[in-house]
């Protein structure tokens, strides 16, 4: 069962009510501009929140998964919770001793291809994921963590993904870098997307940071 | 201001930032940096607050955020604490529990029934009549209280965070400040806390006449700064520690969750106040009080002074007096040896008269008691007793007490550290501590300042030891070697009652004697009758006085008389900071928001937020659901199912597995076929059902229960690994969609929207398979859930909207309307099908359920099977049938759980009832007594208003017992 080209996020919803910019872009949808009067460059090195869940998602499972990725010139993590980067953008993550979490980058190239291959291959596992992914950037994303979240993310190892509460919701957190700034990818179950976004965006709200578009963080969008 | 001092180095106040206030409707000036009890002592208004019970004028007395008769409200917050409410411009604050103004207190005069009010009172007299005991509470309460709370205050948000560090020092003292640089510089992450909004400690207002405490201050806080690995939070509150070093830390904006790898605790002594008659009136204070408002405030405490002595500190308590300008007209030592330090030179050179051996027999009280007018004096006698016949009055204003100290050990208790009685220093140290907990300074019994900074140093090399970044040699801890700094018993024997050991519950000596005397002789015992300890400062200035009285009492030592109980929070922290921000996560399904913008009425199903069903204009909620209940039986309607769990099994074992997993078979299941699944647990009672369907020979597709999903799914990883099976198990609840239409119609419908074959023929009840709807990729399911023909399909997500608008649309022609969750489950318990945790219980059997013909014959193993057998032959207790009640909607119907009574007895609970059926009469199911359930048979159900209401046992399913509807369509 391949995966149609046209992708909505589970807060799609919500950014539409408050008039943000949208353009298509690799099959899904993303806010280009927040419609806030701050400056989204400014928030994002201040707190920003950015939806990045049009990124493509794939899950795969099994004893072969491992090989069959290696047979694509993937270059495989070897380590539970380790990542490593997508040929063309994106990302992979051994979430398992023989399982793995693959996104996508903004072009949306490379997982398509994969996602046909996979069904017609009897020994994988295709696993759905349609996680909602939520981008925290700036200075005070570590304030914000410190209030959602139980554990030390200070001393989390960058692009190590680690798994955990945000907020009383089960989330994969992945600790990267936008130049200097720290960064924390989230990706959430989609059921409680808008319940995080909603909580984060309150919580960004009290450290003087908000919403932020794509834009920002994929110039391309803007193009 | 009548009171400040000229400049001086080191104070907080900020003489730039003059602030206005105003206290009991009037006004008067301050400072920014000063805390109002500060700024009204700076005024010369001594008067500050009433105690609990009697009422009695109270003032100044620790200056240490421990004077909790000196509590205000601000119309927003009450009992805010004096002695810590920073002053800010424009503040207008009142005293609590008064009742007339703090000025005149119409309530002082309980003072004049005191002799009629001793302890444990109101456990004796207002215990009979027993109706009139609330009227008592209420009068009590009224008269002995503390701040009201204002209910119509708005709620502000106090966000909690976590922290973590490797080292958590509490207190930045002395100590503390030497246990933060010394670990610090072995490259250990230290956070230090300190509840003062400045650094320093006792560096800061113990001076003993010259500045020497602020030069080692300013050389401490340069080491300090010199370390990035130190972070540092003044004005918080170390206020309760939990197991595995996570320790609450409280500032004025939040709570904070501190997880430390270790912990030092430098948090110092509390000062003790001597017990002497009228030792609670405004002018009576710690020595150290004292030294606050001259160092910090630069307030003169008082213009003529008689300083208490027992110790070294009292000393120091007089240089700092006579160096503010205070006429220090006698220091009284309670020690026959007096002073053996250098410090008995310094105040015998400053002319100042010490009575060795003496006491302040009382305090003798100016006119309204409003403040003292003097000090009565007279020796002791070899025993400690005051010899009354040789009193002399000595005229002052103020009597500042240095007797003895008190550890703020109560991290460390709570950490599981114990406390020991140590003779050379009077006091309790902590002894031992719990691995990864240290204490160092005054707590620890270390005193002289040098030793103090050299303790400190030891106890951060020792955490830098224990977090493996130290190898070297922790050096011992040093030993105190003067004479001890707390007096063994400084409690003045006198006639009166006004000689308070606990200011918090104007408790004084004769409650306890009277405890002792009523058998209250175990120090736990007597601080629940006399409340000593449980007030708001939680005895800090008196539980170790209430021991020593108690061990007196008993001849006993103070280790065996023991102390009580420290728990968190041993300093007190807002009910907002505890709530703190809550997160209720909720989930919701993928068209969420159109079921919003059709009018939907959403209830809490679990996590989930589900549409109970959409409202109409001038439709009450039963006709609401009525309506769409209707609907699908006459013609088609769609529900969002997509909370349904959804798990994805695979692998060479999933036939066993399942199998093991279920009380059904599935070996025989052909591809594209659906089961209901029954799970039970090992007791054999039902845990779970959903359908299992098969993909393909080893890929199965598994529905469960919208609150059972993640607990299966959790029960099937558990037993896979038990088991060790070659299964891939797969939780795609939240990223699966699941719409369900159902009614006569819904084949019509959906067959415009799919390629697959949907006739009966092809596509039978229970058939599945993988095809598209709308051009999305689905799985479609032929289920009778609600009793009618109809699918599911379940459907990524991110297409879910997509999906259910074209159903929608292409339904219009057929009248199609959303149902709701109430709608489902009036149609499901018409069809007699039941809901797992609704009509089951923790204790319910597939036998009694009646759904027995789940269970595969002659299968030799499932979880659950070997109890099952077993109760396969007894008899039931109970069984699950169908009642019906009469058509007439004039009597009162039972609502789900109220009993069944049969002859007095309980005999059963309905489990799902609807007020309206498509059926025309109200119908329920019930577990009833297997005697009673015979059809036909009547049954009566107490209504929660003990009304009793009648019904009759029918057969089950009462709608469609032959299931002909699973072959009607609209043509046929």
């Amino acid at each position: 069962m391949s995966e149609p080209m046209t992708r909505s996020s589970p807060i799609q919803h919500l950014l539409e009510s408050r008039g943000a910019e949208f353009r298509n872009f690799g099959g899904s949808s993303y806010v280009v501009r927040s419609n806030s009067e701050r400056d989204d460059q400014r928030t994002l090195e201040l707190l920003g929140l950015c939806d990045l869940s049009g990124l493509q998602k794939l899950g795969l499972r099994g004893p072969h998964a491992e090989a069959w990725l290696t047979t694509k010139g993937i270059d495989v993590p070897s380590d539970l919770f380790a990542t490593r980067s997508l040929p063309d953008g994106g990302v992979i993550v051994r979430v398992g001793a023989d399982e793995f979490f693959l996104e996508d980058d903004i072009a949306n190239t490379a997982l398509p291809a994969f996602s046909a291959q996979i069904d017609s291959h009897e020994d994988l596992v295709r696993v759905d994921h349609q996680e909602a992914t939520f981008l925290l950037t700036g200075c005070r994303s570590l304030k914000l963590l410190a209030q959602t979240c139980g554990i030390n993310i200070r001393e989390a190892v960058p692009h190590e993904a680690l798994y955990t509460r945000v907020a009383g919701v089960s989330c994969g957190v992945l600790p990267e870098t936008r130049g200097d700034l720290p960064a924390y990818r989230l990706w959430v179950d989609p059921s409680y997307a808008v319940y995080l976004w909603e909580t984060l965006v309150e919580i960004c709200g009290s450290l003087e940071g908000g919403e932020i578009g794509a834009g920002c963080i994929y110039p391309e969008l803007l193009s | 201001m009548g009171r400040r001092l000229p400049p001086r180095e080191g104070e907080w106040i900020d003489r730039s930032q003059p602030v206005e206030f105003r206290f009991e409707g009037s006004t008067y000036r301050g400072f920014a940096g000063d805390v109002l009890s500060s700024a009204l002592w700076a005024n010369d208004v001594r008067l500050l607050g009433r105690s609990f019970k009697y009422h009695r004028p109270r003032g100044i007395y620790s200056l240490a955020g421990h004077d909790t008769n000196v509590m205000v409200e601000n119309g927003t917050r009450t009992n805010i604490r004096g002695d810590t409410m920073a002053l800010a411009s424009g503040i207008d604050v009142h005293a609590v529990n008064t009742m007339g103004g703090l000025e005149h207190d119409r309530l002082s005069i309980t003072e004049r029934f005191a002799r009629f009010l001793p302890v444990g009172f109101y456990y004796k007299a207002f215990h009979t009549p027993r109706r009139l005991f609330p009227f008592y509470e209420n009068q009590i309460r009224k008269i002995a209280g503390l701040g009201r709370i204002n209910v119509a205050n708005q709620h502000t948000s106090s966000p909690k965070d976590y922290a973590f560090c490797d080292l958590l020092v509490v207190g930045a003292g002395p100590a503390g400040l030497a246990g933060a640089i010394a670990s610090a510089e072995q490259g250990v992450d230290v956070l230090l806390v300190d509840e003062q909004r400045q650094l320093g400690g006792s560096l800061s207002w113990q001076w003993a006449g010259n500045a020497s405490a602020r030069e080692h201050l300013d050389g401490l806080l340069e080491q300090l700064a010199s370390h990035r690995n130190i972070r540092v939070r003044c004005g918080t509150q170390a206020a309760g520690s939990y197991g595995d070093h996570w320790v609450a830390l409280a500032d004025d904006t939040h709570l904070t969750k501190l997880s430390a790898k270790s912990m030092l605790v430098a948090a110092g002594c509390f000062e003790q106040p001597a017990v002497f008659q009228n030792n609670d009136l405004p002018g009576v204070m710690l020595g150290s009080a004292a030294q606050r408002l001259i160092q910090l405030y630069a307030v003169k405490p008082f213009d003529r002074a008689v300083v208490l002595v027992a110790n070294s500190d009292g000393y120091r308590v007089v240089l700092d007096l006579s160096e503010a300008g205070v006429d220090v007209a006698a220091v009284v030592d309670l020690r026959h040896d007096g002073e053996p330090t250098q410090l008995a030179d310094h105040v015998a050179h400053a002319g100042i008269k010490v009575l060795h051996g003496h006491c302040v027999y009382e305090a003798v009280p100016a006119r309204g008691k409003k403040r003292i007018r003097g000090a009565t004096v007279c020796p002791l006698d070899e025993e400690g007793v005051p010899r009354t016949d040789a009193v002399t009055h000595i005229d002052c204003d103020g009597i500042a007490m240095s007797v003895g100290w008190a550890p703020n050990g109560g991290l460390i208790h709570q950490a599981g550290g114990r406390f020991t009685h140590a003779e050379h220093v009077e006091q309790l140290i902590p002894r031992p501590l719990p691995p990864g907990t240290l204490a160092a300074g005054r707590v620890n019994g270390v005193f002289d300042l040098e030793s103090q900074i050299d303790d400190g140093y030891r106890a951060g090399l020792a955490a830098a030891a224990h977090l493996g970044r130290f190898t070297g040699e922790v050096p011992p801890s040093p030993i105190h070697h003067d004479a001890p700094p707390s007096h063994s018993y400084p409690i003045i024997a006198h006639k009166g009652k006004k000689n308070f050991v606990d200011l918090d519950e104007d408790l004084h000596v004769a409650d306890f004697e009277n405890a002792h005397q009523e058998g209250f002789d175990n120090i736990e015992l007597m601080k629940r009758f006399s409340t000593v300890g449980m007030g708001p400062s939680q005895g800090k200035l008196s539980n170790i006085n209430a021991v020593r009285i108690l061990a007196n009492l008993n001849g006993a030592t103070i280790n065996e008389t023991g102390t009580t109980t420290s728990r968190p929070f041993h300093l007190p922290v807002t009910i907002g900071h505890l709530a703190g921000r809550r997160f209720h996560p909720q989930r919701r399904t993928p068209i969420d928001h159109w079921h919003l913008r059709a009018n939907a009425e959403m209830v809490h199903a679990g996590a989930w937020l589900r549409p109970e069903h959409y409202r109409t204009d001038g439709e009450s909620r039963d006709d609401s659901i009525l309506r769409e209940a209707t609907n699908v039986r006459n013609n088609v309607g769609l529900i969002d199912v997509s909370t349904l769990g959804k798990l994805q099994i695979s692998g060479p074992d999933s036939v066993l597995f399942l199998e093991r997993i279920y009380t059904g078979r599935f070996a025989r299941q052909q591809v594209g076929r659906l089961r209901y699944g029954l799970a039970c647990d090992e007791t054999g009672v039902i845990f779970e059902d959903g359908v299992i369907g098969r993909l393909a020979e080893n890929r199965f597709y598994v529905t469960a229960t919208s609150s059972g999903a993640a607990s299966l799914y959790r029960e099937m990883q558990r037993w896979a690994l038990i088991w060790n099976m070659d299964v891939t198990l797969i939780n795609a609840t939240g990223h699966l969609a699941a719409f369900n239409i159902a009614g006569p119609r819904c084949r019509e419908i959906l067959q415009e929207l799919t390629s697959t074959d949907l006739s009966a023929a092809a596509f039978p009840y229970l058939a599945l398979c993988e095809g598209m709807v709308v051009e999305v990729p689905a799985k479609l399911m032929r289920v009778g859930f609600v009793g009618e023909l109809g699918y599911e399909i379940h459907l990524s997500v991110s297409h879910a909207l997509h999906v259910w608008k074209a159903i929608m649309r292409a339904g219009e022609r057929f009248g199609i309307q959303p149902f709701g969750v109430e709608a489902q489950r009036l149609l499901r318990l018409e069809k007699g099908h039941l809901i797992i945790g609704q009509d089951t219980d923790a204790l319910t059997s597939p036998f009694e359920a009646d759904i027995g013909w789940a269970i595969g014959k002659k299968k030799t193993f499932f979880v659950g099977s070997r109890s099952l057998d077993i109760l396969r032959k007894k008899p039931l207790t109970r069984r699950l049938v169908g009642l019906r009640f009469p058509a007439s909607d004039t009597g009162a119907l039972p609502k789900e759980c109220n009993l069944i009574i049969a002859a007095g007895e309980l005999v059963g609970r309905i489990t799902s009832i609807v007020p309206q059926s498509t059926l025309g009469y109200p119908i329920a199911m019930a577990l009833l007594r297997p005697d009673l359930a015979e059809v036909g048979s009547a049954v009566t159900i107490r209504l929660d208003d003990a009304r009793l209401a009648e019904a009759t046992v029918v057969a089950m399913p009462f709608y469609d017992p032959d299931n002909s509807r699973q072959d009607v369509s609209a043509e046929s």
